[in-house]
């Protein structure tokens, strides 16, 4: 066969390939949006979790289930079924949590979480001078909806119990964060702070221990760092909140330094 | 058109319709002569009416109308200034489709680019295949300048045409760098932020300059409209204007070089070379083949984009965290491993600068006439040596080369990095079992195959950083956790004996949701 | 008017006609000059208050943590304050080699480079890596309650502003005034994060 039938051969082959390819994508592709949907939404919920752990967890709670009068439950039932008519709030429950966590609450609606005269949410949007994009505010808010199956009862979790992990704390690591993480601005210790809204530590390593019973030294500074108004010392007012957030190796270091301190 | 002689007296009723309209449509071609290509016999009239195409067409006004045989041959050129070229065409039809959707701000930016992904019909494949041949034409233009220095076709009348060359590669580079921002992700964002803080490394107005390049002392709203606005208007307009004067040399002025042996072998026999300057027409042959070509092209990109190729697209940029592993785009790998050698203005500047200057004074330093190799030895040494070196400053580059990682962190890298998709993403959700599991008590066999073969890669890079010496008295473990519906906590946490004799901690947290561990309910069993 | 300008005027070579056109010339490059340097400041917009590149108000002194501890890192402004004994720094926190934001290391005290490894002790210095210079720093000014500039960071020298005589950090939270309390202590602390100084060359360590 002469050359140039060939090459007109494989043209046509090739453009009725092409063709092809593209009736067989076109049917495809209601699947693949969906697919590029889910993934986006998956790593929305992803971002919004380690914004959650970073940012408000410590008024909100690891799981979510709240702290005290710190900030209410976002993973019960409530939250995803009564609350929007509760406050009569016209949009979706997506609109209400990102509206929240961008301009914070100056009031609360319910008196357990009235502040003491302080803002009792911060504003969140880096419009009015917090730390969040746009982007992050939403996919704090996915994640927070993405609560919702277990609040409903419709999925369970797994519990896993971790075992007793040998925690030992670097002592001088402690005594940075204690500098560097605000704790020395209200927290006296001798001859390094001095503060005075908050309870002495000098000697904080005999005395913990005796503070709750049923608790040891090491569980009553873990529990007073991370949910400060469980247990309010006498003459003292309840904390809005210790310093920052910190990780649990960060924890382990603070506290292997409290406990230094006899 | 009234000057045509009028064949179409030949014909009666439809059929001279049918002459008049088509020598109307197809530049002064008839029905016969249409019949005439179509059947592949020589031209039906005198004087040949295909020559007249290219002159009273817009579209083949500046192609030539002959060719000599011998500059056709595919080991010549291999079609590379062509590919080129169909590159560059590809990219503006794809990215003015792009930019039905494209929103060029930081806050839209990167949902944009999702939009387009998840919510436009075939937008996934445009923006592949957009991507792609971006990074086919950058491919295509140097191999067609190393061609070109092979071949010696840049001496005498073709000197201008290899200025203009450079000047295209060039500009090629700065599409394909002001294009990599757009996307608005990690990988976008630093990789341009460290692309032009490179410029701060020339002296004197260096700083001023990243700060022009960036309309801001960092990159935000300015420096993406700036990348965005250069992108699709003052590049593309000076591409097309140099691009117009390059290939109006190659066609008009002086035509595609000829392979040296044949212009200069010494006793070349006569019959041979009357072959090789055998004139080939343009119309209907060469332009069947370039449109094959293109439809092979098209097929290629479509089924990479379809069945293979995904364009990256990692987290929302971060101006306020730099990722670790950020690198420059692939094409700028070579100076970011000129930087990695030493001083900033001098690596980076002065070297970089004499590689430009070498490349534009290649027709300067090897000016005689003679084209075949063994005539340019010390030119085409160079220019061979420089390759190399791109090549090998390319890896030296690589974040991985020569740099001071702590292992605990190379460690987490490897199982969870920051951007991408690391050991434990790999599998599917099903296998990541919740529990706590801890190096030298837990065993791999114990667990799912996949999270066993993960924790196994785990295990053995503790143990070869202890063996090392670089994580004494370390113990390591992986807790998985059930954190909500379809998402998952992994935490890993390396402790080792410090230079003080305190206990340190190294911690990384990442959350895996079902649809972003292994695909396992892609649409395309393919992935 | 066009004959008259492209008449020929014989004679010496350079005659009025030439002058003139050589003026028109220069005239011409003079301006294009103008535009090129009106388009350069048309490219660089005036950042404002708050803006990385403009002013940021780090409130008073008497606020501020107390010598010797961590650096604090005020991402809006991509700076680290630092407060040392001989004064406050505000270090850029991008690395003088490619821009990469850089972190801080409490256990090691120093800043790392996440791109590739450099590493600066805490009040800016370079320790190692391919950086080719010390951390660059931004002027920081101390005003008083009407704005007055007291005292600004020495372009020359780019050394720590010196905070006299408020030493010692009230880090207690309430307001009480003490008789000895040090009038720097009440200046409000200013930092330009348009105006950087340029740290030393790595190889030059003499602080």
């Amino acid at each position: 066969m002469k050359r140039g039938n060939l090459y007109l051969i494989l043209a046509i082959g090739v453009t009725l390939a092409i063709g092809g390819l593209l009736s067989w994508a076109a049917a495809q592709q209601e699947a693949r949006l969906a697919y590029w949907e889910r993934i986006y939404q998956a790593q929305a919920i992803e971002n919004g979790a380690k914004l959650f752990e970073a940012n408000c967890r410590a008024c909100h709670g690891v799981r979510g289930e709240g702290v005290g009068e710190l900030g209410p439950a976002l993973n019960d039932a409530s939250f995803f079924t009564t609350r929007l008519k509760e406050i009569a709030w016209p949009a979706t429950l997506a609109d209400y949590v990102e509206s929240t966590i961008a301009q914070g609450r100056v009031t609360a609606t319910r008196p357990l979480y009235a502040g003491d005269g302080r803002v009792v949410m911060a504003a969140w949007a880096q419009e009015y001078g917090g730390p969040l994009r746009p982007d992050e505010i939403s996919d704090l808010a996915a994640f927070v909806l993405n609560w919702e199956a277990t609040a409903l009862g419709e999925a369970q979790l797994q519990e896993l119990a971790l075992p007793d992990l040998d925690r030992e704390g670097n002592v001088s690591a402690g005594k940075d964060l204690f500098l560097s993480a605000g704790c020395a601005k209200c927290h006296t210790v001798a001859g390094l702070s001095e503060g005075a809204t908050a309870p002495e530590l000098t000697h904080i390593a005999t005395v913990a221990g005796t503070r709750r019973p049923g608790y040891t030294a090491e569980d009553y500074l873990r529990e007073s760092f991370l949910i400060p108004n469980a247990y309010v010392v006498e003459g003292y007012a309840p904390n809005q909140g210790c310093g920052g957030v910190l990780s649990e190796s960060q924890l382990d270091d603070l506290i292997a330094f409290l406990m230094s301190l006899k | 058109m009234s000057n045509a002689p009028d064949h179409s007296a030949k014909y009666t009723g439809w059929l001279a319709v049918a002459d008049r309209v088509a020598r109307a449509l197809f530049a002064g071609l008839g029905v016969a002569e249409l019949a005439a290509i179509w059947r592949g016999d020589p031209p039906a009239e005198r004087p040949n009416p295909r020559y007249r195409v290219h002159v009273q067409s817009l579209l083949f006004h500046i192609r030539p109308r002959t060719y000599p045989a011998a500059s056709l041959r595919f080991t010549h050129t291999f079609r590379l200034g062509f590919l080129t070229v169909l590159f560059f065409i590809i990219e503006v039809v794809t990215g003015m489709m792009l930019m039905v959707y494209y929103v060029p701000s930081p806050d839209a930016a990167y949902e944009s680019i999702w939009r387009i992904m998840s919510a436009v019909p075939f937008g996934e494949y445009v923006r592949d295949i957009h991507r792609l041949a971006a990074e086919a034409m950058v491919v295509t233009c140097a191999l067609h300048m190393v061609r070109v220095f092979w071949t010696g076709s840049y001496k005498q009348q073709r000197v201008f045409t290899w200025i203009t060359g450079v000047l295209l590669l060039i500009l090629t580079l700065g599409l394909a760098f002001s294009g990599y921002l757009l996307p608005w992700d990690q990988l976008a964002y630093w990789a341009v932020t460290i692309g032009t803080s490179i410029a701060g490394a020339v002296p004197a107005i260096g700083p001023q300059l990243t700060i022009l390049l960036r309309g801001a002392p960092d990159i935000g709203l300015d420096g993406l409209l700036r990348f965005y606005l250069l992108h699709i208007l003052l590049l593309p307009t000076l591409v097309l204007i140099l691009l117009s004067v390059h290939y109006y040399r190659v066609a008009r002025i002086h035509g595609i070089s000829l392979p040296a042996w044949v212009e200069e072998r010494r006793g070349l026999p006569r019959q041979v070379y009357e072959q090789a300057m055998r004139k080939i027409d343009f119309l209907p042959g060469l332009l069947a083949h370039e449109v094959i070509w293109t439809l092979v092209v098209l097929l290629i990109l479509l089924v990479a984009a379809v069945f293979w190729y995904d364009a990256p697209l990692e987290h929302h940029a971060n101006p306020l965290r730099t990722p670790l592993e950020s690198q420059a785009p692939w094409f700028f790998l070579w100076v970011q491993g000129l930087l990695k050698l030493g001083d900033k203005v001098v690596w980076g500047v002065l070297v970089t600068s004499s590689i430009l200057a070498f490349l534009f004074g290649v027709p300067y330093l090897d000016p005689g006439p003679r084209r075949m190799i063994r005539s340019r030895l010390a030119i085409v040494a160079v220019g061979a040596l420089l390759i190399v070196a791109i090549f090998v400053l390319t890896y030296i580059g690589t974040p991985r080369y020569g740099l001071p990682w702590q292992p605990a962190v190379h460690i987490g890298q490897e199982l969870l990095p920051e951007e991408g998709k690391g050991l434990l993403r790999a599998m599917p959700f099903e296998q990541l079992q919740v529990g706590y599991y801890e190096v030298g008590v837990t065993e791999a066999a114990a667990l799912p195959p996949e999270l066993g073969r993960a924790f196994a890669e785990y295990a053995r890079l503790v143990r070869e950083a202890e063996a090392q010496g670089q994580l004494p008295a370390v113990r390591a473990s992986m807790t998985i956790q059930d954190h909500q519906v379809n998402l998952r906590r992994v935490t890993l946490r390396i402790q080792w004996l410090g230079e003080d004799g305190q206990r340190n901690t190294y911690e990384q947290v990442a959350y895996i949701h079902r649809d972003r561990s292994a695909q396992a309910e892609s649409p395309l069993e393919t992935r | 008017m066009v004959e008259k300008l492209s008449s020929s005027s014989g004679g010496s070579r350079l005659n009025r006609r030439v002058f003139l056109g050589l003026g028109w010339l220069a005239a011409l490059v003079i301006l294009a000059a103008r535009f090129a340097d009106v388009g350069g400041r048309f490219l660089i917009p005036r950042r404002k208050a708050g803006e990385y590149g403009g002013i940021f108000n780090l409130g008073l002194v008497r606020d501020l943590p107390a010598a010797g501890s961590s650096p604090g890192w005020y991402a809006e402004g991509r700076f680290w304050l630092v407060r040392t004994e001989a004064g406050l720094l505000a270090l850029s926190g991008t690395c003088t080699h490619l821009d990469c934001l850089m972190g801080w290391d409490e256990a090691t005290s120093s800043f790392v480079c996440p791109c590739h490894g450099s590493l600066f002790a805490a009040d800016g210095l370079y320790v190692k890596g391919p950086a080719p210079r010390s951390l660059d720093r931004f002027v920081i000014q101390l005003l008083d309650e009407q704005g007055n500039i007291i005292a600004e960071t020495d372009p020359q020298t780019a050394a720590p502003l010196a905070l006299a005589g408020s030493d010692v950090p009230k880090t207690s939270g309430d307001a009480e005034e003490t008789e000895d309390d040090s009038p720097y202590a009440r200046f409000s602390v200013v930092v330009d994060t348009g105006r950087k100084l340029a740290g030393r060359p790595a190889g030059d360590m003499s602080g």
